[in-house]
């Protein structure tokens, strides 16, 4: 039996203790492994994808397909986490292509400004693991510290950069969208409200970094 | 920068998000990228952010129904094998689908559908698990879903998948196999719509 989700003692469990108790019909265990992963696996989906509910479809996809094969897997060859986004990348990969071969269903790039070169070349970026420092800092902090370090930051915003990361970033609305909910101030118009969302990145970014060499 | 980048951080924060219609010309801006080294680290940090809001997002679901989420994709995945005749494949769906809800009797039955259909064993799972196992018509259970189905287009008139299931109550298995039936007997068109879930409607009588 486990311990509460989040208490000290669940977080000593490696991921192949708790891959072997899952295996032995502990389905908590595969709780805590799914926790575990979450905010990398979508860190990484991230990289091709944005819309939130893309991002979760997919992690529910690489989730299914590593557990179709769980039983492949074997400890002494590798480590889970490898094994793992080895699966990922080639899923992410997968469905690229597969919304590339259709294109109804394409939201990712449009038609309209987007040719199959591009496509194609997106495709072959994803075949290397992106090296960003970013996922690398993700990847070595736990969820909770990395919640932690996101409340620090929004708090850090001011109000209309706070609005800005709920509007865009949390519930991410479109600018049209954002321009007709916007409270704080004048009412902007759309290239405004990009820089506006450029600036906030940017903003963002320097403090990640605070963090990320600290 | 150099001057030639002015103006492009909100395109290259554009081309990040995947936001490509907002862009005037991507094909020159990836040219660009390629032979200016300061902007592709603009459009790294700009993806940098993108990652960590990707993983300090607050899931909209719990880890519970994310749960039930990929038993549901390995149960499809696993009717979709038996489908396709890949028996070994299923039985792996269905064998980690059971690892996720050991309770859930149609993954077991439907594990031993594929056992069966393999030729690897006869319903032996099931026993040992404690299940009485019916004696499954796999062609009957189709069949009267797809008249349910059939019948549920024919007074209701173009339903979009979700809303028919939820008519219809039919549980993943059968109701993929019965769409699939029915589409092949030409009884009914199967259709994209404004990007919605796919449209079932019945063909007009000739």
């Amino acid at each position: 039996m486990f311990p509460d989700d989040h208490s000290p003692e669940n977080l000593t469990f490696t991921d192949e203790d708790l891959l072997s108790r899952f295996l032995e019909g502990e389905t908590k265990a595969f709780d805590l492994l799914y926790e575990r992963y979450l905010p990398r696996l979508n860190a990484r989906v991230s990289t091709r994808f944005n819309r939130a509910e893309d991002i979760e479809d997919l992690v529910g996809e690489i989730w299914a397909s590593a557990l179709k094969n769980i039983r492949k897997f074997d400890p002494n060859k590798s480590k889970f986490s490898t094994w793992f986004y080895t699966i990922a990348n080639r899923r992410i990969n997968d469905e690229l292509r597969d919304r590339y071969k259709k294109p109804p269903t394409v939201t990712l790039i449009p038609e309209a400004s987007a040719t199959s070169d591009d496509i194609v070349e997106m495709m072959q970026e994803t075949e290397e693991p992106s090296p960003n420092p970013v996922l690398q800092f993700i990847d070595s902090q736990k969820a909770i510290e990395l919640n932690e370090i996101k409340e620090k930051i929004i708090a850090s915003l001011d109000k209309p950069d706070k609005l800005l990361y709920q509007l865009k970033f949390e519930q991410q609305l479109s600018y049209e969208e954002i321009q007709s909910r916007w409270t704080s101030g004048k009412k902007l118009d759309i290239h405004a409200l990009e820089e506006k969302v450029c600036r906030l990145r940017k903003k963002i970014n320097s403090k990640i970094k605070e963090y990320l060499y600290e | 920068m150099n001057k030639s980048c002015k103006g492009r951080e909100v395109d290259i924060m554009h081309l990040g998000s995947g936001e490509l219609e907002r862009i005037k010309d991507v094909g020159e801006l990836k040219e660009h990228l390629k032979i200016c080294k300061r902007c592709r680290m603009t459009l790294e940090k700009f993806q940098g952010v993108d990652m960590f809001v990707a993983a300090t997002r607050s899931p909209s679901v719990t880890t519970q129904q994310a749960r039930h989420n990929i038993f549901k994709k390995l149960f499809r995945q696993g009717n979709n094998y038996i489908r396709d005749g890949r028996y070994q494949s299923a039985v792996d769906c269905f064998d980690s689908a059971l690892l996720l809800n050991p309770e859930d009797t149609n993954a077991s039955i439907m594990k031993d559908v594929a056992l069966e259909k393999s030729g690897k064993a006869s319903g032996v799972s099931g026993i040992q698990r404690g299940i009485a196992l019916p004696r499954i018509d796999t062609e009957k259970i189709i069949g009267s879903a797809a008249e349910k189905i059939y019948q549920c287009l024919k007074t209701n008139g173009p339903i979009c998948i979700p809303e028919l299931r939820q008519k219809t109550g039919i549980l993943d298995y059968p109701f993929y196999e019965a769409i699939g039936r029915l589409d092949r007997e030409k009884k009914i068109t199967i259709k994209g719509f404004n990007n919605q879930p796919l449209f079932a409607e019945t063909r007009p009588e000739v």
